[in-house]
């Protein structure tokens, strides 16, 4: 093998290359390094390292760069040494790192065994504190029950549209549309106007007894039937007739006599039915204006007292209506809604249908094109055949997946509207 | 005195020497501390000797640990310098190199050289659980990993007379259209014939960092592992089985080499730097038959 290069460039072969006193050194340190796994114990005194009074016998180099002072400086002679001497310290003290963690590691071995004892039983009383409170905490937070009871509650509010909520909504419209039919009767004659109304009869089928009567109570009881009338413009009118006529009246003693009688009876009848008789006075006055034509209809009813309980009642009946028409307009707009839903619902179901359809077809898409390429033959006949379902296929889920859109597009415009309602 | 990149280089050593120098006084001190951690360690299992709580042997320890961690660090950065000096007169070296300077320096020189640039190529010390990155001692270079210019490889080179043979290069060039190394022989006579251009499965790049055998023995050839290894005071690669690997940062591999010219084939014991020794490829051996 030894080929002419070779020998050509060969030089005297020496072994003793290396200065015979560094190896020395190398081989004092390895020798230390070495010993020191037989050393039973975790030995502290084989620690592998360097020791500063060592500097002058081992790193020769590294002492006499420590002993140069600044100025002086180091030299690129001295650098090979100096890196030797640096390289030895830097192994040194890797070696020792490791040396240190392996004896950590071996104290570490010869505690475990105590160590783990005492460690599980703390773990062991840890758990059973920690486990009780969490255990509380647990029932505290999460009752099942009421979450379930929750969830039902919420469920009818979040289920969908039916048509059963159509139909019920329709009846709601139907009942509220319907018109009120409460209608208030007019008001009946007061009980005192029939008593006139009889008394009117009375008057236009006359006795003499009565009439007589009556004229005395006309001509003597004037003061105390005057007072016995209700409405003060009838007062004051009775009032001043009364100034003006009564003077007239011719004290005659027959008058005189009838006026005494009068005045027993009226001290019977104003008591009892004044209020008779004032009303009745009151309605015949008002007819006597109405044929003389100083009073007419008109003034007679705004001279009427207002009804206060009709009022009060068209008042509420107002409102009444009022609140009915927005009720309804509420519920019309609810119904709308309602049959957007309904719809909605309707194209879900078409739309779940079609992706059944959609995903149906690809299964069958994947099945063939397995087949197809399972199946022996012509590599040119498969391609075809396969290029031919494809296509066939691919028309089916262009035409599937046009409707779907469709359909998405109706929902959402649906949703929209649904959404502008409210 | 005009300002070149000689001089500029010059200046960045003489920096670099400087810093070096403080932190040699800084890992002293740090050595110090160490040693006084370890004294406590040792004190303390002497006055307690049988009844020492377990605990406090271990921050004891733990304390020795971080002092020798702190060390160690200094240290690091101290090499670190010594490295970036090394590079920085490498550059210069390439630069002279291609303004062909011609280094007329006789062989016996250049052999030296070659020893010395081996035995100062950085140490690599792993740290713990740290993997010895690639091109470090026995580990080989990544598949696309290209040899960067100046770098020292081993290139089967072909000879008018001789034949082929691995031979010691140095990297001029890669072309990368081509994937061709363009290198020179180490020993400037052999290149009259101009450079040697060669794909990138005949050149193999030599290790960039020396593996510490007492931190990181796994990349190392172990015993029995045959290698391809400059003969001493040779540029040429040629096989040998590993004898014994080094066992300190300093040490070299024992090697024998293959030799019809002994009896057992091999020839005696021989050191070689870790920079010079590689994996060896099953091709180069029918190579090297051939040619014998």
């Amino acid at each position: 093998m030894m080929n002419p290069k070779r020998s050509s460039h060969i030089a005297p072969k020496t072994n003793a290359r290396h200065n015979g006193k560094l190896k020395e050194i190398l081989q004092s340190v390895t020798y230390k390094q070495k010993c020191e796994p037989k050393v039973e114990e975790p030995d502290v005194f084989n620690v592998p390292v360097i020791r500063q009074n060592e500097n002058c016998n081992l790193l020769p180099k590294y002492t006499s760069v420590l002993a140069k002072s600044g100025e002086d400086g180091i030299s690129m002679v001295d650098l090979d040494m100096l890196q030797q001497d640096l390289e030895k310290l830097l192994s040194t003290s890797a070696v020792r790192i490791r040396y240190l963690l392996a004896e950590i590691g071996e104290i570490d071995k010869n505690c475990e065994s105590p160590e783990k004892k005492t460690q599980v039983k703390t773990t062991i009383k840890r758990k059973h504190i920690d486990e009780k409170p969490k255990f509380k905490d647990f029932k505290v937070t999460l009752p099942k029950n009421n979450s379930d009871k929750f969830w039902a509650s919420i469920e009818p509010f979040c289920a969908s549209v039916t048509k059963d909520d159509m139909s019920f909504l329709e009846s709601l419209i139907q009942e509220y549309s319907r018109p009120i039919d409460c209608k208030i009767p007019d008001t009946d004659e007061h009980y005192s106007n029939s008593w006139s109304d009889d008394s009117i009869s009375e008057d236009s089928n006359p006795a003499k007894k009565k009439n007589s009567a009556t004229n005395g109570i006309r001509k003597n009881g004037l003061q105390s039937l005057v007072e016995s009338f209700s409405i003060s413009p009838t007062q004051k009118l009775l009032a001043q007739l009364l100034e003006e006529r009564v003077p007239h009246y011719p004290r005659n003693g027959l008058n005189g006599i009838k006026m005494n009688q009068l005045k027993d009876v009226s001290k019977i009848k104003t008591t009892v039915s004044a209020q008779k008789y004032g009303t009745c006075l009151d309605r015949r006055l008002k007819k006597e204006l109405l044929e003389q034509g100083i009073l007419t209809v008109e003034d007679l009813t705004r001279s009427e007292p207002e009804d206060e309980v009709l009022s009060e009642i068209k008042k509420c009946r107002q409102e009444l209506v009022a609140v009915n028409e927005f009720n309804l307009a509420e519920l019309n707009r609810l119904k709308q809604a309602t049959l957007n839903d309904l719809h909605c619902n309707e194209l879900k179901l078409h739309l779940e249908k079609l992706d059944k359809h959609v995903l149906d077809l690809y299964n069958k898409i994947i099945v063939t094109r397995k087949t197809a390429q399972q199946e022996e033959g012509d590599d040119f006949d498969k391609d075809v055949f396969c290029e031919q379902m494809s296509k066939e296929y691919e028309n089916e889920v262009d035409e599937l997946i046009t409707q779907q859109l469709e359909l998405n597009r109706c929902a959402d415009d649906l949703f929209s509207s649904t959404q502008r309602i409210y | 005195m005009p300002f070149t990149a000689d001089a500029a280089a010059a200046q960045q050593v003489q920096e670099r020497l400087k810093s070096v120098q403080q932190l040699v006084h800084e890992i002293e001190k740090k050595r110090a501390q160490c040693e006084l951690g370890i004294a406590a360690l040792q004190n303390y299992t002497q006055d307690e000797k049988g009844g020492h709580s377990s605990q406090k042997l271990k921050s004891l320890y733990k304390n020795v640990i971080a002092q020798t961690e702190q060390e160690e660090d200094v240290i690091r950065k101290a090499l670190l310098k010594i490295t970036e000096i090394r590079n920085i007169k490498n550059e210069r070296r390439i630069q002279a190199r291609i303004a062909s300077n011609k280094e007329s320096l006789r062989k016996g020189i250049w052999m030296k050289m070659l020893y010395s640039s081996a035995q100062t190529l950085p140490l690599y010390v792993g740290k713990i659980g740290e993997k010895p990155p690639p091109l470090c001692g026995a580990i080989p270079a990544d598949p696309n990993y290209i040899a960067k210019v100046g770098d020292m490889v081993a290139a089967l080179a072909k000879h008018a007379t001789e034949g082929e043979n691995w031979i010691l290069a140095e990297v001029v060039c890669y072309n990368h259209s081509t994937s061709k190394y363009e290198v020179d022989d180490i020993l400037k006579e052999q290149n009259q014939k101009g450079r040697h251009t060669l794909s990138r499965s005949r050149v193999i790049p030599l290790p960039l960092m020396r593996a510490n055998p007492e931190t990181d023995p796994q990349a190392l050839f172990p015993q029995g592992t045959l290698v391809m290894a400059l003969f001493p005071q040779t540029t040429c690669f040629y096989q040998a089985l590993v004898n014994k690997p080094p066992s300190t940062h300093m040490d070299e591999y024992e090697l024998l080499f293959e030799d019809p010219n002994y009896t057992e084939g091999y020839s005696p014991p021989h050191s070689v730097v870790q920079r010079y020794v590689i994996a060896c490829k099953q091709k180069n051996k029918q190579a090297g038959q051939g040619t014998s």
